[in-house]
């Protein structure tokens, strides 16, 4: 299956804080989702600090050309 | 040979030249002359030179407000008939500009027009952007600075992207075809939720290939979203109007195209401290419920005791959630304090901007110019201090 994205995580984390916000439920079950919020919260904090741009190039009909108005050339990508 | 009735013989010519690629899709240069309006409101005229002259008719719908003058010369678009009833040849023109306007003009206005009549500029076409982009496509120059700039916005703003880059010529007569190409690859990746089309601003205006129509309708097409970042100055490309979200340069396409990672992190932050507030509330309400009813429940009834045992049980892994949260939020709080810093207004003052607040009875900062009106007094706050001035 495949990892949930970081919009389903913020959707879920959501849903907890608001299910918590309305009230009206079982201390101990309460308790469980705040639990299960935190550990999306910890999910989420690790996706952001731990994410690094990937860049990937398609190849494409284009020759290496040089536009001269363009400005200069990136550095070639590391790792692609 | 049977003679052939003349009526076939007007429309055989009619479709002949109705068949012609050329002759119906042409722009011709002419002064005009005899110009009228017809009850119905089509305006009839005729377009000549030095050497010869064309009945001209521009139907109602087309350009509906506009009117020929005698002694103009324009240029116009349209394609040549035969009208049967009198036997003549006839120029249906469906645009004209006057020849001041040069050909390229009149070419970008007329194509502007009918893109606009068929809808793709409408806003209600316009689709939103994902929340949080996963991947991204990139069409612009594979060496341009373009590239680089929304290399260096996305990962400081939102590194949970894959940018996929569509390599493409962006100027140059081969550009037009190159981009749609670019678009059409990226459009067979099933895992992109957005694209962006840049190109960096530089020393050339030449915009042609923005606003080709296949590029245009190319990029109105396209299964996801689109945001334009194309480097100009003055003019809004065609396919500016045709994407989801336009915006003037290509970091600022990049920006268009995600959250901020910090301000995500923040809320996430906010979500967690509610939750975590809520379950304290929700401990201590219990515990003096508990309490509550163990002081009116004198004798030996088990179920205080243990509602009391397992409420201090709940209590004790809230206290270890909490503080494995407070850990985490003392480390979020100092890595932000340095973006924090970033924000100030004092830092955005210092680099030469300023803050206008109207003064008077609704004292208030100034947006957008009718905030303000002749002969207000406003206080300019500027780097080092504060100045008044009167609207004029």
């Amino acid at each position: 299956m495949a990892e949930p994205s970081f919009e389903e995580l913020v959707a879920q984390l959501e849903e907890r804080a608001k299910k918590l916000e309305a009230g009206n439920i079982p201390l101990e079950e309460s308790i469980g989702i705040y639990e299960e919020g935190a550990a999306l919260v910890d999910k989420l904090r690790g996706l952001l600090d731990s994410a690094e741009l990937r860049v990937q190039r398609l190849q494409g009909r284009i020759q290496d050309e040089r536009t001269p108005n363009d400005g200069p050339s990136p550095p070639p990508d590391a790792g692609n | 040979m049977e003679p052939i009735r003349i009526s076939a013989l007007v429309h055989l010519l009619k479709d002949i030249l109705e068949a012609s690629e050329v002759l119906s899709d042409l722009w011709v240069l002419g002064e005009v002359s005899n110009a009228s309006r017809s009850r119905l409101g089509h305006r009839y005229f005729t377009l000549k030179d030095d050497d010869g002259l064309l009945r001209s008719v521009l139907f109602r719908d087309d350009m509906p407000g506009s009117m020929v003058t005698d002694g103009e010369r324009i240029l116009a678009h349209g394609r040549v008939t035969v009208y049967p009833q009198r036997g003549e040849l006839q120029f249906v023109c469906d645009f004209f500009r006057p020849e001041g306007v040069g050909l390229q003009a009149a070419r970008f206005e007329q194509l502007h027009a009918r893109l606009e009549a068929e809808g793709l500029f409408e806003l209600s076409r316009k689709r939103a952007l994902p929340a949080y982009p996963r991947r991204i496509g990139l069409v612009t120059s594979p060496t341009g600075a373009a590239l680089q700039d929304v290399r260096n916005v996305l990962a400081q703003r939102w590194p949970l992207t894959e940018l996929v880059l569509s390599p493409a010529l962006v100027q140059g007569e081969q550009a037009a075809a190159s981009v749609v190409d670019a678009l059409r690859t990226l459009a067979e990746d099933p895992a992109l939720d957005l694209a962006i089309v840049a190109r960096g601003g530089g020393g050339s205006e030449d915009l042609s290939a923005f606003n080709d129509e296949a590029v245009v309708r190319t990029i109105f097409g396209f299964p996801i979203p689109v945001v334009t970042g194309i480097g100009h100055e003055t003019d809004t490309s065609l396919a500016d109007l045709a994407a989801d979200v336009r915006a003037p340069t290509p970091s600022a396409a990049a920006q268009r195209a995600t959250p901020d990672a910090t301000e995500v992190a923040a809320q996430i932050r906010a979500l967690d401290s509610a939750m975590a507030a809520r379950a304290r509330a929700g401990i201590a309400a219990r515990t003096a419920q508990l309490q509550a009813a163990g002081a009116r429940v004198r004798h030996a009834a088990p179920s205080p005791r243990r509602g009391a045992e397992r409420v201090a049980a709940l209590s004790a892994r809230v206290q270890i959630a909490l503080e494995t949260r407070l850990a985490a939020e003392r480390a979020a709080v100092e890595r932000t304090d340095a973006q924090l810093a970033a924000l100030d207004p004092a830092n955005t003052l210092a680099r030469g901007y300023a803050i206008v607040e109207r003064l008077g009875k609704r004292r208030r900062v100034v947006r957008r110019v009718k905030d303000v009106k002749g002969g207000n007094r406003v206080a300019v706050a500027v780097g080092d201090g504060a100045f008044w001035a009167e609207v004029s």
